[in-house]
């Protein structure tokens, strides 16, 4: 009554990719046909005669992706969004570092205050972020304009953020890390525990500084973990859309373009859909190129452990 | 996909036309009364909030000759109803009569996104208001039936103008600068976010005006191609005389457009505003985030320009067109039929809009507060009737430009030739 041992390996070796298959299926159908559509669109003159009547648009070959490439504003808006991810990643992986360092020698209870108010800034939508920052910087009736005023020898009344594009992009800047540092430092808190109390009591025996017990303790544990939120973080900064769209009021001026903003502008706004399919298309090629740092680091990780 | 779209679109055309044949049973037409059918109407918020019983009425009268037809009206946002309408008439399922602004519809005419209609079969059609009827016309056909039209005006602040001695709303351009600088000089003195006139830097329905008086366009159509002529020295005429304005009597945040004029004016630090007739009541109203307070103390003026004459308002209009794709067409057309007759038309000049016809636009009483509204009506203008002016709009170019221009940032030349460019680059796209 032995079953045959030929189907038992036939079954062991298809039972994973069973239970991974619904999972595909509703990747391929929700990211897969979207994504190839959007790439077959890049190929193609679509306007709204065809979109309105259903005719077949016509082939176009590469010039979305000639025209798109030559364009020297294409250019500066690729510098300007590598900029703002470098900018966003940076400052929310320092912020996230010190604040779950503080988390970790405070009381007990400041430390449950800590993770409650990270919690509720995690869980505040964007919408919802970007208009309260938005009211803050207010030109007219701004809080942050009305405090920085109360610094003697400083009138900011009337100043407007976003005149300025370096400032404006402080201010989303700004909402972007606020609303990232709850995830990073509450996994680099989770991170941290892992590190034994053991080996920091004995590196501290022999006389290490709590610079150097960082360097030589604590960051190896959490490098790991640091590496992986930071090319999360790079991703999602460099997809930014919500908070630039919803600070300029849904009328972001040109200044303000990040790539999703300017592929969004060029489809619906100016109904160049297939170009602005062709922006998609290279932004998804850059976020590629960053993902696969993260899964070859992933990749190290599960081969180191 | 888009094949597929069409194939499937042959085939319900198809199922249309059998599913009219069946209903046909042996070639007598169904009668109006028995006929029973869905109507979709997309209007925008404002026949909601300005003349809900004007709907309500028109709905009445469309029953009693289609009693079985269930007419559904929905109200749609100006800021996002053409991003739903584009994504309706890109799949097969699309509202039967849809409003468009009368700066929208040529980009969807030209795309074929509209079936057309025959002006006879509507109230004064004759006397149609050119803003409108040249909105709704391409290579000699009508593609959509005009609604309604505004034109700004003056508005001032009756008390505030009594308190520094002057009687009347100012007739002239000097007069109109006199009164202001006496609002500014008892006013301003003592509250320095106090704004003689009102005028967001991004008010670019209010900037155009004063490029239209100094005798320049935005863009204009040679050989069949249209380009920006913002840079063109009567242009440039209008935009320093609008900048001299702003720098003279506003004292407000400059890269604002006039989305919450009404909130703002309500808060009393405003002497004169440009805007439309509606606004002085809005202001006065706390649910747009005006004073109560401030009840009685507005009226309205014809707004003189620079050059002598009233400053020309653009004419901002609303249209009603039917998709081509609709299967409902003979329905749609009797319920805007209707819904823009006279007695339509009528109640709209009663709820303070101007109606959609020079004959009925003598109707508006001179005296009361659209009176000077109607008048300006007849020098008004309208945007570019060019394919791709939707894609300037929606890109912002003229808020843009005037951002700069009224923050300083760059000249007025300098930001007029850079928006004539971006004007070239997208004007003539479909």
């Amino acid at each position: 009554m032995e079953q045959p041992p030929r189907a038992a390996r036939v079954r062991r070796r298809v039972l994973p990719y069973l239970l991974i298959a619904p999972t595909v299926l509703a990747l391929a159908a929700v990211l897969g046909y979207p994504l190839v559509d959007l790439v077959l669109l890049s190929f193609q003159g679509m306007t709204r005669r065809e979109l309105f009547s259903g005719a077949a648009p016509p082939w176009a070959g590469l010039a979305n992706y000639r025209s798109v490439l030559s364009d020297g504003f294409f250019w500066t808006v690729v510098g300007r969004t590598a900029l703002f991810t470098v900018v966003c990643v940076v400052a929310t992986m320092v912020l996230s570092l010190l604040v779950a360092l503080l988390m970790r020698v405070v009381a007990r209870g400041v430390r449950t205050l800590m993770t409650g108010v990270l919690v509720a800034v995690w869980a505040m939508p964007v919408m919802v972020a970007a208009s309260i920052f938005r009211w803050l910087s207010d030109a007219d009736y701004g809080v942050v304009n009305w405090l920085l005023s109360l610094v003697p020898g400083l009138d900011l009344s009337k100043h407007n953020w976003f005149e300025n594009p370096w400032q404006g992009f402080a201010v989303i800047t700004g909402v972007v890390v606020w609303g990232a540092v709850p995830f990073a430092a509450l996994t680099l808190l989770a991170a941290l525990s892992q590190v034994p109390a053991e080996l920091a009591e004995a590196a501290l025996v022999d006389g290490a500084r709590p610079r150097q017990l960082f360097r030589h303790v604590t960051w190896p544990v959490i490098r790991p973990t640091a590496v992986l939120v930071t090319s999360l973080c790079a991703i999602w900064d460099f997809g930014v859309f919500n908070q630039i769209w919803l600070m300029r009021g849904g009328q972001p001026e040109k200044e303000y373009y990040l790539l999703g903003v300017y592929s969004f502008i060029e489809s619906f706004a100016v109904n160049r859909y297939s170009a602005g399919a062709a922006i998609a298309v290279l932004t998804v090629l850059m976020l590629l190129a960053g993902a696969v740092v993260y899964v070859r680091q992933l990749v190290h990780l599960g081969a180191a452990e | 996909m888009a094949e597929r779209i069409s194939r499937s679109a042959a085939g319900l055309g198809a199922f249309a036309m059998l599913a009219a044949v069946a209903g046909c049973g042996g070639g007598k037409p169904v009668a109006a009364a028995d006929r029973a059918d869905e109507l979709t109407v997309w209007l925008t918020v404002d026949a909601q909030e300005s003349w809900p019983d004007l709907v309500t009425e028109v709905n009445r009268r469309f029953r009693q000759t289609y009693p079985k037809v269930k007419v559904t009206v929905q109200y749609q946002q100006w800021t996002t109803k053409n991003q739903k309408i584009d994504a309706a008439l890109a799949g097969r399922d699309v509202p039967d009569v849809i409003e468009m602004g009368n700066s929208e519809t040529t980009n969807y005419i030209v795309n074929g996104a509209f079936t057309t209609v025959d002006p006879a079969k509507y109230d004064h059609s004759g006397q149609w208001l050119p803003a409108l009827r040249d909105a709704c016309r391409y290579e000699g056909k009508t593609y959509c039936v005009p609604y309604y039209v505004g034109a700004r005006v003056g508005i001032y602040r009756t008390d505030l103008l009594a308190r520094v001695g002057v009687a009347g709303a100012p007739r002239s351009y000097p007069e109109l600068r006199a009164d202001l600088d006496k609002l500014k000089a008892k006013f301003g003195a003592a509250d320095k976010n106090f704004s003689a006139f009102y005028m967001p830097g991004r008010y670019w329905y209010a900037a155009m005006a004063f490029v239209k008086d100094a005798g320049g366009e935005i863009a204009v159509s040679r050989d069949g191609r249209w380009h920006g002529t913002l840079s063109s020295a009567r242009s440039v005429a209008g935009l320093t005389a609008w900048k001299q304005l702003l720098d003279a009597y506003y004292t407000g945040d400059r890269s604002k457009d006039n989305g919450d004029e009404p909130a703002v004016v309500g808060q009393g630090r405003v002497g004169m505003f440009y805007g439309n007739t509606w606004e002085a009541k809005a202001a006065t109203d706390s649910r747009s985030g005006g004073d109560p307070a401030l009840r009685g103390k507005f009226a309205t003026f014809a707004f003189p320009g620079p050059s002598g004459g009233l400053l020309p308002p653009f004419l901002g209009g609303s249209t009603l067109a039917i998709p081509a794709k609709s299967a409902r067409q003979d329905l749609a057309q009797d319920w805007i039929r209707l819904f823009t007759d006279r007695t339509s038309q009528r109640r709209l000049i009663a709820a303070d809009t101007l109606p959609n016809n020079t004959a009925q636009l003598r109707e508006v009483a001179a005296g009361g507060v659209n009176g000077p509204a109607a008048r300006a009506a007849e020098h008004g203008w309208v945007t570019p009737p060019a394919p791709g002016w939707t894609a300037v709009e929606k890109s912002n170019v003229l808020p843009e430009m005037l951002q700069d221009i009224a923050t300083g940032k760059r000249s007025v030349a300098d930001a007029a030739r850079a928006a004539d460019r971006r004007i070239d680059a997208v004007i003539n796209e479909h």
